[in-house]
């Protein structure tokens, strides 16, 4: 009785040069939304690039099922209505139609959208750029789909961040620190670099990223602006410094200090660089995150004898951390759902193996979300319905992510090895 | 309620409703997005390794010092006893698994454990400076066992 | 009176938000029953098939409310469950006003028996339709529980699904609006009794409990 999905693993095939990722979609899921596009008639190149994106943003929710382009009816009009029994018939639960509007220099996309039970449009929108920006416009609009039909705001114009690396042909490596869409595409360089780069960070506008680098010869937090290069070390004193993780409110950075010898949680305000110390015992505090709300940190603690899972709650005058997380030897990397029902972390299990897992606040069990072997990095999507996290496979690693609805995708390297992915804010 | 007033109503409240439209309406402009890279070119230079076979390895999950690691030690607070100008440089590592961060600080304690023995032995602090490179700079690249033991190691340069 | 364009816009404006405020208070009245059961804010909706206590007479209340099916095996080993699906029927206090008065007199009791059980046939027959078309969402929390109001024509045609009580998770409660939709006519509809149909099946909560 339950429906498989008739979903095929979709291969996006990049029409862009070097250095891109590929998009694999490996796995459908449960009783998504019946949806027929009928966009952007016309075999341009553009127009199938457009649809093309818009598809496979949709399937990549795993909410969506798209109707196959052959299977699809032309759009009946009588009195100005739209004739609905016929998407009826198709089992369908939505007709989304489009144009393309190319002028000048500008490029508008008008859609619709069409409730085929309450047989009625539900939607008209219009999205416009100039041309070079025709994958955020095809982003946009499956964006503009996705809310639309759901209710729950898109990802697909996102923006993910990863930290590549290659090796040459005497095996030294080089890292650069890569921007690029949601589906992995467009990549942009950030920086480049001979010495390793870890734990990048999105502030919350999306304008500025936070990074490790040891180019100085040890682990160093630096803030760089994405439109203009600009970069400068958080702390001007030579000492290590690592995982820094961005206040809602842009405010602040939470970082880990070595000072003492010992990693230690900090709190650094970036209009003066005053420094607060959060926690000060004997064993391992790191991978701070921040709440939605800006008022609690999560961080790992070694102070039980393995790493685990706190929670420090900043309003109140002498914060206590309150260990969350009694499952396992292993609970890590921890980050907070974006409406705090619950947290996404890295768990090792009973056997040794590293996955991605989920607990919900008021359960008291984990879920384990992934099945690899050392799965790591997890980064939520800020709609909360979406994790990407790293995997390595046959000894290379690669991004993976999967849709809380259970859709899988994988986002393998064109190029060395790709790894610590963190999902950016909405950017729209 | 009685039936007449109730469908007065409900005609009043239609033709209200059928001006005002029921379709979602919007319209967008993508935004704009410029990206600059940067190269960098490490400033680091190599320190020159001073006791060449000086490496000290741990368990998973461990920054305790082993019996072994004790005896490679002693070695070395000797030879810094014995020549008062050498500071070294102690660097810590951690095997690949486990998240990267927590590795970082690993490394770090492993380093750290290394430099207070040596204190403890005598050995002035500031001839030491401890840092770490988590799972980063992996010795061996498999993802085995012994590859990761050779990862968890403390390097004395 | 000055004849001024902002003032009739204001004033058609403040009548369209009156107006808007009356229908939404006025929907929440069934126009065809005595009854005084007013939803002013989310149902805390439970059965209410049982008889009165003070009755000894009566017999076990019958079970509107369905075990929860066992869980299904899918070939890629991940289970979800079928959810609960309980229903609540608008005309349960006044049914059970009225028939208080017809206690004593035992006809009347074998003819109410009757009709309950046929309420439950009914009531069993909406939940299965539900509970088929209904595909839980995975990954969230247990202890979600949805409501949702439906309109239902005699022809059985849902022509109204309203979220009436949000589980706070916004995917539970598109699964819940998603399965009413599929669903969109109950094939029964046309085997009730018209007054029964009135009385107890033109309007009616259902409550998407998996727990």
């Amino acid at each position: 009785m339950k429906k498989h999905l008739a979903l095929v693993a979709l291969l996006l095939v990049p029409t862009l040069s070097y250095g891109e990722l590929f998009l694999e979609i490996t796995k459908g899921s449960e009783d998504p939304y019946k949806v027929a596009m009928i966009l952007f008639e016309g075999k341009t190149k553009v127009s199938k690039q457009l649809n093309n994106i818009m598809r496979n943003d949709l399937i990549r929710t795993g909410e969506f099922s798209i109707l196959d382009e052959e299977l699809l009816l032309p759009v009946k009009i009588i009195d100005d209505e739209l004739v609905f029994s016929d998407w009826k018939l198709l089992g369908m639960d939505y007709l989304v139609t489009g144009k393309i509007v190319n002028a000048n220099n500008s490029i508008d996309i008008n859609y619709e959208i069409y409730d085929i039970h309450k047989k009625r449009k539900v939607r008209s929108s219009k999205v416009f750029g100039i041309p070079n920006q025709i994958r955020q416009l095809a982003h946009y609009t499956s964006d503009g789909i996705y809310e639309s039909i759901t209710g729950i705001k898109g990802i697909a114009a996102t923006k993910l961040l990863y930290v590549n690396e290659t090796k040459d042909s005497k095996l030294i490596s080089s890292y650069k620190l890569m921007l690029a869409d949601s589906d992995g595409a467009n990549e942009k360089i950030l920086l480049s670099s001979s010495e390793p780069i870890i734990s990048p960070s999105w502030s919350p506008d999306g304008k500025r990223v936070a990074y490790v680098s040891f180019e100085t010869g040890i682990a160093k937090v630096f803030i760089q602006e994405i439109a203009s290069g600009k970069r400068e070390a958080v702390v001007s004193k030579d000492t290590q410094i690592s995982s820094p993780s961005w206040s809602p409110d842009g405010k602040y950075l939470s970082l880990t200090l070595y000072q003492d010898g010992n990693a230690e949680i900090y709190i650094l305000r970036l209009r003066d660089r005053t420094l607060t110390r959060m926690t000060n015992q004997f064993s391992i505090d790191t991978e701070s995150s921040w709440s939605p709300k800006g008022n609690k940190i999560l961080f790992t603690s070694g102070r039980s004898g393995s790493p685990q899972i706190y929670e420090l709650d900043l309003r109140k005058l002498n914060p206590k951390a309150k260990r969350i997380s009694f499952e396992g030897t292993y609970n890590a990397k921890a980050s907070y759902l974006p409406k705090e029902e619950g947290i996404i972390f890295v768990h090792r299990s009973d056997d040794g193996l590293f996955h991605i897992a989920l607990k919900y606040k008021k359960e008291n069990f984990i879920r384990v979300l992934t099945e690899a072997k050392m799965d790591e990095s997890p980064s939520v999507a800020p709609n909360g319905n979406m994790v990407i996290y790293g995997i390595k496979e046959e000894n290379l690693s690669m991004l993976a992510g999967f849709s809380l609805s259970g859709a899988k995708f994988k986002l393998p390297a064109s190029n060395g090895e790709v790894r610590e992915p963190a999902w950016s804010n909405f950017l729209r | 309620m009685s039936k007449p007033i109730n469908s007065f109503f409900t005609l009043l409240i239609l033709i209200i409703f059928s001006a005002c439209s029921s379709v979602q309406v919007t319209e967008e402009a993508v935004a704009d997005q410029s990206v600059a890279g940067v190269s960098i070119t490490s400033k680091s230079t190599a320190t020159k390794a001073v006791l060449a076979n000086a490496v000290v390895y741990f368990e998973y999950d461990q920054f305790k010092l082993t019996a072994k690691s004790i005896q490679a030690l002693k070695g070395v607070s000797e030879l810094m006893k014995r020549n008062s100008k050498i500071t070294i440089s102690i660097e810590g590592h951690a095997d690949e698994r486990g998240t990267r961060e927590y590795n970082l600080a690993l490394g770090q304690r492993r380093a750290e454990s290394v430099g207070n023995y040596l204190v403890l032995n005598g050995i002035n602090r500031n001839r030491l400076i401890t840092k770490s490179y988590g799972e980063e700079r992996p010795l061996s690249l498999g993802s085995n066992d012994t590859a990761w033991s050779k990862n968890r190691r403390v390097e004395i340069k | 009176m000055i004849t001024n364009h902002r003032y009739l816009q204001a004033s058609l404006f403040s009548f369209c938000i009156h107006a808007a405020l009356f229908l939404y208070i006025y929907g929440t009245f069934d126009p065809t029953t005595p009854q005084t059961l007013m939803i002013s804010k989310p149902l805390q909706i439970e059965l209410k098939f049982d008889l009165p206590s003070q009755d000894v007479k009566k017999q076990a209340p019958i079970a509107a409310k369905v075990i929860a099916t066992p869980a299904e095996q899918t070939p890629q080993n991940i289970v979800y469950s079928k959810a609960t699906v309980a229903i609540q029927t608008q005309q349960n206090n006044a049914l059970i006003e009225s028939s208080i008065a017809n206690l004593l007199s035992e006809e009347s009791e074998i003819e109410i028996d009757k009709e309950k059980q046929e309420i439950s046939i009914y009531a069993q027959k909406i939940i299965s339709t539900i509970e088929s078309a209904w595909m839980k969402p995975r990954n969230i929390p247990e202890d979600l529980v949805a409501n949702l109001r439906l309109k239902i024509r005699s022809s059985g045609k849902i022509i109204g699904a309203e979220l009436i009580k949000s589980s706070g998770n916004i995917r539970f409660d598109n699964s819940a609006l998603q399965a009413v939709r599929r669903v969109e006519t109950f094939s029964f509809f046309n085997s009730i009794p018209k007054n029964l149909y009135e009385r107890e099946f033109q309007i009616i909560a259902i409550s998407f409990n998996p727990s």
